[in-house]
């Protein structure tokens, strides 16, 4: 009797310690709005992140296991990639968009810059199954992931058993990608009231605020929304964004607004990667609209900055660089996982 | 002591035995030309031949009623009928078979909850090949075949039939007059769905579209309660 009340007390005291060791709370700063991701689904956890950055990481997950997540994601790039306008996927393929970046992501509620994808948990099933990207399968993948005893210890280590599923797969690499917050930019330290703003950068912040917070609004920089910004087709990729989901006429040209947080590190941009230089985005903005279909009337108006004006709201987009999300050693290439 | 763990342990396998015996299950079944449906086999067509290599669909919330009255549901929400596996074409109905119903009801497909609701597992695990990957949502209704008819590449034809956003929402709710003692096994007439004049015109329907729904409604006409 007296030993198995002492087994129970032990048990208990360790199945205490790995929830106050293991359990992970999102770290955001509190003006960032309400996360949308649902966490009961599948609640933060250190050891399920850990396992989905060494997914993340490993070109396991492609067919001729060449390719990884990361490959595309860099880190360096706050998980865009600046080396092509496009995506380059398996054998050298090259796909139809420029790469995304990953960061704040439990804010999103669809992803790909159409929205093709309406939770985080299941958008890896993308790239690993796209023919130019990963050109593998789910299946494919725990078949694989099966093979490996080091995963197979690393899925016990965090599942208590070491079944490896889709559904685990998925959610880790999820997680690894939820504790992806950029929060710690210059912008965010005058939020905080650390610093302040020089008077360029000020200048520049009042510019934005009046011509691009309305679709790139703060503290996220983004509404989240499709929107048409006067971009005209690319007539050798013919994508017409959103309108490939929906096939409404009113969706045609519409593309998901991306974050302006880390703009230094994530260059080309647009969803075709057709700008390199954030001074050619501004350029677009103040001359460059095709007004033929469905443009976002918050555009409606020309914006016309002087040359002065533009460098000033530069000098405020460059506020939002997050070094030390960038340079994160937690975000990085695991080197061994404990 | 082990006498009576022994005629406990009888006991009970007796009664599982029992009552097993006295549960019932809804059947789905397939027939082309009136014959019942095997997957890579050569049916007569036209002046040609046609052959199923796929047939996978979902049905989902099995609810049971007295007249207008709700009596009982199936607990599984989401049932994957794989005709390559002939297990998963029985859906045994476990505590409801005691029930005195007189109408059911059930989905073809997922409900729009289902389709944003992340990973999943069981018959909604992705590895079933029913979950679309460039876009996310299940394919309530695949079917693959070919048949000379076909103008396309290898003379294939793919419907995966889907959507669960509108205005392309492909999920159809099914509703069938029956008596307790009517055997609940339902038919899926491919003879009816797949016409000559179709597979000729239209033999790739693989997105949510105009297509897809008027080919889930289809569906629902193809489907008889077995007599």
């Amino acid at each position: 009797m007296k030993v198995s009340l002492i087994f129970v007390f032990v048990t208990l005291i360790f199945l205490m310690g790995s929830f106050c060791i293991y359990k992970y709370q999102l770290d955001y700063p509190n003006y960032f709005p309400a996360v949308k991701y649902d966490f009961s689904r599948n609640p933060l956890d250190e050891n399920t992140i850990q396992l989905g950055r060494k997914l993340f990481y490993d070109p396991i997950l492609s067919a001729d296991q060449s390719i990884s997540c990361a490959s595309c994601h860099s880190p360096f790039n706050a998980f865009a990639h600046t080396d092509h306008s496009l995506s380059h996927g398996i054998q050298d393929q090259i796909g139809q968009r420029n790469v995304p970046a990953l960061f704040n992501l439990a804010w999103h509620e669809s992803f790909m810059w159409d929205g093709a994808i309406n939770h985080l948990d299941v958008q890896a099933l993308a790239p690993i199954s796209h023919s130019k990207e990963m050109a593998s399968s789910i299946q494919d993948v725990i078949t694989r992931l099966d093979s490996s005893s080091e995963y197979k210890e690393l899925f016990f280590k965090t599942y208590h058993d070491s079944l490896i599923s889709s559904e685990r797969i998925l959610k880790s690499i999820a997680q690894f990608q939820l504790s992806l917050v950029s929060a710690n930019s210059r912008y965010d330290s005058v939020r905080q009231g650390k610093v302040e703003f020089n008077l360029q950068e000020r200048n520049g912040y009042h510019l934005f605020i009046k011509h691009c917070n309305s679709c790139h609004t703060e503290p996220l920089f983004t509404n989240h929304q499709f929107k048409s910004n006067g971009l005209s087709v690319d007539t050798t990729l013919n994508d017409y964004g959103r309108w490939n989901i929906t096939k409404m006429p009113s969706d045609s040209l519409l593309f998901k607004v991306p974050s302006l947080r880390n703009l230094s590190y994530t260059y080309p941009y647009m969803h075709d990667g057709r700008f390199n230089k954030i001074s050619q985005v501004i350029d677009h903005y103040s001359k460059g609209k095709d007004r033929s279909v469905n443009l976002s009337k918050e555009l409606n108006s020309p914006i016309l900055l002087s040359s002065n004006e533009k460098v000033d709201l530069i000098s405020f987009l460059l506020t939002l660089n997050d070094k030390a999300f960038v340079f994160n050693p937690k975000h990085q290439f695991p080197k061994k996982i404990n | 002591m082990k006498f009576v763990t022994v005629i406990l342990f009888l006991f009970v396998n007796f009664n599982i035995v029992l009552s097993q015996d006295k549960t019932k299950a809804v059947s789905f079944n397939a027939s082309i030309n009136g014959e019942k449906l095997q997957l890579d086999y050569n049916y007569a067509f036209g002046d040609d031949s046609i052959s199923f290599s796929n047939l996978k669909f979902y049905i989902s919330d099995f609810k049971f009623y007295r007249d207008e009255e709700f009596i009982g549901s199936i607990a599984k929400k989401n049932h994957l009928i794989d005709f390559s596996q002939p297990t998963t074409q029985y859906i045994l109905l476990d505590s409801i078979s005691n029930l005195h119903y007189n109408r059911i009801e059930f989905n073809l497909g997922t409900d729009s909850l289902d389709n944003v609701s992340g990973a999943m597992s069981g018959d909604l695990d992705p590895i079933h090949g029913m979950y679309w990957t460039w876009q996310s949502g299940y394919i309530n209704f695949k079917l693959e075949g070919s048949s000379k008819v076909c103008p396309s590449r290898n003379h294939e034809f793919n419907f995966h039939i889907g959507g669960y956003l509108f205005p392309f929402i492909s999920m159809q709710r099914l509703v069938f007059e029956v008596n307790q003692s009517s055997d609940l096994s339902f038919n899926l007439d491919l003879s009816k769905l797949i016409s000559i004049h179709h597979l000729q015109n239209e033999y790739n329907i693989m997105s949510p579209s105009e297509k897809s729904l008027l080919f889930s409604k289809r569906i629902v006409d193809c489907i008889n309660l077995s007599k």
